[in-house]
């Protein structure tokens, strides 16, 4: 089943202060019942390449406007029932409001609506950047109910050092992980790139140890694009293209990251003038540092991230790029000791894809 | 860090010989699709976290 992903921003308020969030631009603005109408009329009225619609209801913390959330969910149950475009809501949660009657709810909708919630690891790291929130989180609710759904994992600058016991510790609470470098952030201090280098490694070991365990997605996200020859530069993300995003006023946006909650309204604004690509990003738009680059067919360029800190969409920020190829290195070479070990997946072709690609980051980085 | 042995890149090169990536091959793979982002940007749509299950 392939979903367009259409984000509705429900509320832009949160709970909590987490050190690395991107939207520096909160208030009390809720999304009016009214609006998430007409946004859900004209998204199932459209007719496209999609089979359906993956409504994602975010914030700020989107479980602070519960209200809306039933009535959307209600809505869409009561008019588009048997819609031939098949539908699903989709929160990404701190959890710390899901307990009781929200439960319940989740419980009694969840053909309808399911969750992610966002986990930093251990107890002691999680507060470090989640506003000490990790007690106000029931665990065993996320990891019983939502058992195939991955949990999100944000890595800071304080975390850093101890990643692995993050995502080991994930991994015992029954959770798979879905775990990215913050954005946005300080990450100039030159022993960064040792710390990734030496806790990447310690989980490729864990896995290798481990292999019924899903690796987190900092290992495991794909790199066999980068064996196509052609080398085109491809778009990873449909920010500005196949996705939407909808403020709490209804305007609609690239993505959340150019929304007035979370760049403000003077750049939101112009962020509506930018002309976008199709799914091969223009060679004379790459960022010169990309145009030669190994990693260009599949690099996950994140144009929000790009656009809030350098002002262009193309242009990415040097020591996040800097660690983002430890990264393709550390994958490259645990798909290298998976085939050695006799673990790697996947059909011949996607094996060799991998192989060719993997060989290629491990000679050029 | 991350060095191969040579014996193990030996084994690679020797499990690779005459393969040629195409885009047909990629197509087959499915790895064009826009969700597959792995949760590697910042957001909060359902990608992020795998794609709702």
């Amino acid at each position: 089943m392939d979903y367009r992903d259409i984000t509705l921003c429900i509320t832009e308020s949160c709970n909590l202060n987490c050190t690395y969030c991107y939207e520096d631009h909160k208030s009390s603005k809720k999304m009016s019942f009214e609006t998430a109408k007409q946004i859900i009329d004209r998204e199932m009225s459209i007719c496209d390449k999609f089979d359906g619609v993956m409504f994602n209801l975010f914030g700020g913390e989107a479980f602070l406007n519960f209200e809306l959330i039933k009535q959307i969910v209600n809505y869409l149950e009561v008019n588009y029932r048997d819609s031939k475009l098949k539908w699903h809501c989709f929160i990404t949660t701190n959890g710390t409001l899901v307990h009781g009657e929200i439960q319940a709810y989740l419980r009694e909708h969840c053909g309808s609506i399911s969750c992610g919630l966002s986990l930093d690891g251990t107890k002691e790291y999680h507060n470090i950047n989640r506003s000490n929130s990790f007690d106000d989180i029931d665990l065993t609710f996320f990891a019983e109910f939502y058992k195939n759904q991955y949990v999100k994992m944000t890595i800071s600058a304080e975390t850093l050092p101890h990643l692995s016991d993050c995502v080991m510790f994930a991994h015992k609470k029954g959770f798979q992980i879905s775990c990215n470098l913050a954005y946005g952030i300080d990450w100039s201090n030159a022993n960064n790139v040792s710390l990734l280098e030496a806790e990447l490694m310690k989980l490729i070991e864990y896995y290798l140890d481990n292999p019924t365990i899903k690796p987190c997605s900092m290992l495991n996200d794909p790199i066999y694009k980068v064996a196509l020859q052609n080398k085109e530069a491809t778009r990873e993300c449909g920010a500005g293209h196949l996705m939407r995003s909808y403020d709490t006023e209804g305007v609609c946006y690239p993505c959340q990251f150019f929304m007035p909650i979370s760049i403000g309204n003077e750049a939101a604004q112009k962020a509506l003038g930018i002309q976008w690509h199709g799914e091969v990003i223009p060679e004379d738009k790459l960022d010169s540092r990309c145009k030669n680059c190994v990693l260009k067919s599949c690099c996950h360029i994140c144009y929000g991230s790009n656009y809030a800190s350098t002002g262009n969409i193309y242009i990415h920020e040097e020591n996040w790029c800097r660690l983002n190829k430890i990264i393709f290195k550390a994958r490259a070479y645990f798909r290298v000791k998976q085939f050695e070990n006799n673990i790697l997946v996947g059909s011949e072709v996607e094996q060799k894809a991998t192989l060719q690609s993997a060989m290629l980051i491990l000679e050029q980085l | 860090m991350f060095i191969l042995k040579e014996t193990v890149v030996a084994k690679v090169r020797e499990f690779l010989q005459g393969f040629q990536l195409s885009k047909n091959d990629l197509a087959l793979a499915g790895a064009n699709h826009f969700n597959d982002c792995g949760g590697s940007c910042a957001g909060g749509c359902s990608g992020c976290t795998g794609s709702a299950k």
